[in-house]
């Protein structure tokens, strides 16, 4: 992808003018995968914002932005190409009716009768566009042996007509939850960046840019109130995603500090289990539930 | 050649000895990142160099620390190179050794000849007029040594792995729907007959997860059901081999050695805490945080092999069911000893009575008719 972009700071930059805060290790991933023309393979955990990464670099290098959102049993007509059939059956009913010879049969798998899907309209668009492939590791092993030439070579082989090249490279990025593990030759040919969940200090930045209105103390309880329930073992820990609804429901509710019964009220924005929801409601002594001591704990004053 | 390449041309040796798959094109990738940055700015350089070598989460924290290392060994005053080189070197074979610990006596004890030549008297006299292959697996798995098993692992070897129907329909020449865009694929090529293609589902290898329970209680077993589950490696493709005492290893690994001995001599390095207590519930939590997905998926089979003695066991019966609504109720208990499911009295049992499906494996016959009730015992 031809994008000017000097060095590191200039993309993070960019990045932030379009609302995304990317950390350091992120930025130069990010970079270098512009630089190198290297697929980026994103790891983490669910709403750590990596979907949303590959939606802020196409705003930030200006290009349009391709998804395919992976799942068990993608296949090539899917995600590839696939043949227009009743196109195809048409033209060879019409030929039979003006008589033409069977040689016009093979015609049927020209160019007018492909239907192209993300993959190949992400080498043949042009400008080249940003491509998400979502959540790769929802996919079987067969379908990642097709990603293979088109991450190494950028390039797609169909067996009608050929084989069918990128003019300019897209910006490829791949995002997986790890619920399943990606083949080494897949991972071989991307860049790797993991994004954890963010501190503190850099989700209250993210909250206060998505949610200005909210109080800076509300925003610290709230971060830090969420900074302790990912140290407990919840079947599912709160990502940055779950943070900023909550921020939203929040600022809906006009709540200016946090209490235990705001917390109660929307503790669904943030945890999405049962066994989570009862392991807060569960009490600890004689007067005080878990919900209250991490509040307590987290700085919030509230008993 | 330029001191920056030679100093981290050291780095990746390094990072090669920790078992980062790093080769030539790595390198150049390397060097051409590089280029691209600041070498004056350390963290754009551990960045980069972690952007491009990097392939999985756990590798994240560990080049981190080896950077460090090596950072600090540079900064040195009196360091040279080459004895930086070496002395980084010499921590991370120091790190290795550490890990490996030495295996407990206990866990590769076997029955002195007194006692296994008492036992086989004794058994002789049960089992009269069965073949020598039919008394040795109606024998205790903890009385067999590992020639036996090993006999009785060849003998009762499956003829196929284990399969499950596939989640998706697959292109077949028979089943209910016609399936168009296949039929014209495959009908490009041949004669002029058309051979129509249909959706079906198809027979998929069926993943199964071993949790293997090597405390104290279960001493005499382990290496008996290792070797087990090593033989099913090499027929049943997904397969996972958990162990634990008081905390979790994998040992998928080690079990797809050729050589039994050499596999379950690694794993005696991978799980130094063999012969401690029993932590099922810890565990079966770890194994949830870090392996459910992958390798335990919903449509896995998990097998918890272990005599159910979990010290207090309040939060056993909330994992059990956890594990058991993922797995769609594809949750096994195994145990090596006689059990009778009615009258269990500790609250660890009741709870793995209550969410399991159970079985007893005290004998290789048995194990093996356990092994093969996973296939039918279809949900």
């Amino acid at each position: 992808m031809n994008i000017s972009m000097a060095n590191v700071s200039q993309l993070v930059s960019r990045l932030a003018e379009v609302g995304y805060l990317a950390g350091p290790d992120l930025a130069m991933a990010a970079y270098l995968a512009l630089r190198l023309q290297r697929p980026l393979l994103l790891e983490g955990e669910p709403g750590v914002g990596k979907t949303a990464f590959a939606q802020a670099m196409s705003e930030t290098v200006g290009r349009p932005l391709l998804r395919l959102q992976c799942y068990y049993g993608i296949d090539l007509k899917s995600a590839v190409y696939d043949w227009n059939y009743a196109r195809q059956m048409l033209t060879i009913r019409m030929a039979e009716e003006r008589e033409e010879g069977h040689g016009k049969i093979q015609d049927v798998f020209g160019p007018e009768f492909l239907i192209a899907r993300p993959l190949l309209q992400a080498l043949t668009m042009k400008p080249a566009p940003v491509l998400l492939i979502d959540e790769v590791d929802r996919t079987d092993e067969a379908f990642e042996a097709l990603l293979l030439e088109f991450l190494g070579e950028y390039q797609v082989s169909i067996p009608e007509s050929g084989t069918v090249r990128a003019d300019e490279i897209p910006l490829v990025v791949l995002t997986s939850n790890r619920t399943r593990d990606v083949h080494d030759a897949l991972r071989r040919r991307c860049l790797y960046a993991w994004i954890g969940y963010p501190s503190p200090e850099r989700e209250r930045a993210i909250l206060a840019r998505r949610r200005p209105e909210l109080s800076e103390q509300l925003l610290m309880q709230m971060t830090a109130f969420v900074a302790r329930l990912r140290e407990e073992p919840l079947v599912k820990r709160p990502g940055l995603a779950e943070s900023i609804a909550w921020a939203e429901a929040l600022s809906v509710l006009g709540a200016k500090v946090l209490t235990p019964e705001v917390v109660e009220s929307t503790l669904g924005l943030l945890l999405k289990y049962y066994d989570d929801v009862e392991m807060l409601r569960r009490p600890v002594g004689r007067e005080m539930t878990s919900l209250e001591q991490w509040l307590h704990e987290s700085g919030t004053g509230a008993s | 050649m330029n001191p920056l390449e030679d100093n981290i041309r050291v780095l990746m040796r390094g990072l090669r000895e920790l078992r980062f798959d790093l080769g030539p094109d790595d390198w150049t990738l390397a060097m051409q990142a590089l280029t691209m940055i600041d070498w004056e700015n350390e963290a754009a350089v551990e960045s980069a160099l972690k952007t491009v070598w990097c392939r999985d989460a756990h590798e994240v924290p560990l080049f981190s620390a080896a950077f460090r290392v090596w950072r600090d060994l540079l900064r040195r005053p009196d360091a040279a190179p080459r004895l930086a080189q070496d002395t980084y070197l010499a921590q991370i074979a120091q790190k290795r050794r550490n890990e490996q610990v030495t295996p407990t006596p206990q866990w590769l004890m076997t029955p002195s000849r007194q006692e296994a030549e008492a036992d086989t008297q004794e058994l002789l006299t049960f089992v009269q007029g069965a073949s020598r292959l039919e008394r040795m697996a109606s024998q205790r798995l903890d009385r067999l040594s590992d020639e036996e098993l090993a006999q009785l692992v060849a003998w009762y070897a499956p003829r196929r792995p284990l399969t499950l129907p596939s989640y998706l329909p697959r292109p077949s020449v028979r089943g209910r729907a016609w399936n168009p865009g296949e039929t014209m694929r495959r009908g490009r090529v041949g004669s002029e007959w058309l051979t129509l293609y249909f959706d079906a589902s198809r027979p998929e290898p069926m993943p199964i997860t071993l949790l293997l329970d090597m405390s104290g209680s279960m001493a005499g077993f382990h290496r008996p059901l290792l070797q087990f589950a090593h033989a099913m490696m090499r027929h049943q493709r997904p397969l996972s081999v958990f162990v634990f005492s008081t905390r979790l290893a994998d040992v998928s690994r080690p079990l797809k050695l050729f050589h039994a001995d050499q596999a379950l001599a690694e794993i005696s390095d991978l799980a130094p805490d063999c012969g401690g207590g029993t932590r099922i519930a810890d565990s079966m939590s770890t194994l949830w945080y870090r392996h459910r997905g992958h390798p335990v998926g919903p449509r896995s089979r998990l097998v918890l092999i272990s005599d159910g003695m979990e010290v207090g066991g309040e939060a056993l019966a909330d994992w059990l069911d956890r594990w058991r609504n993922f797995l769609h109720g594809n949750l096994w208990w195994w145990t090596p000893f006689h059990m009778d499911w009615t009258q269990v009295a500790s609250r660890s049992l009741r709870a793995l009575a209550h969410s399991t499906r159970q079985a007893e494996v005290s004998t290789f016959a048995q194990l093996n008719q356990a092994w093969l009730s996973l296939d039918r015992a279809r949900t």
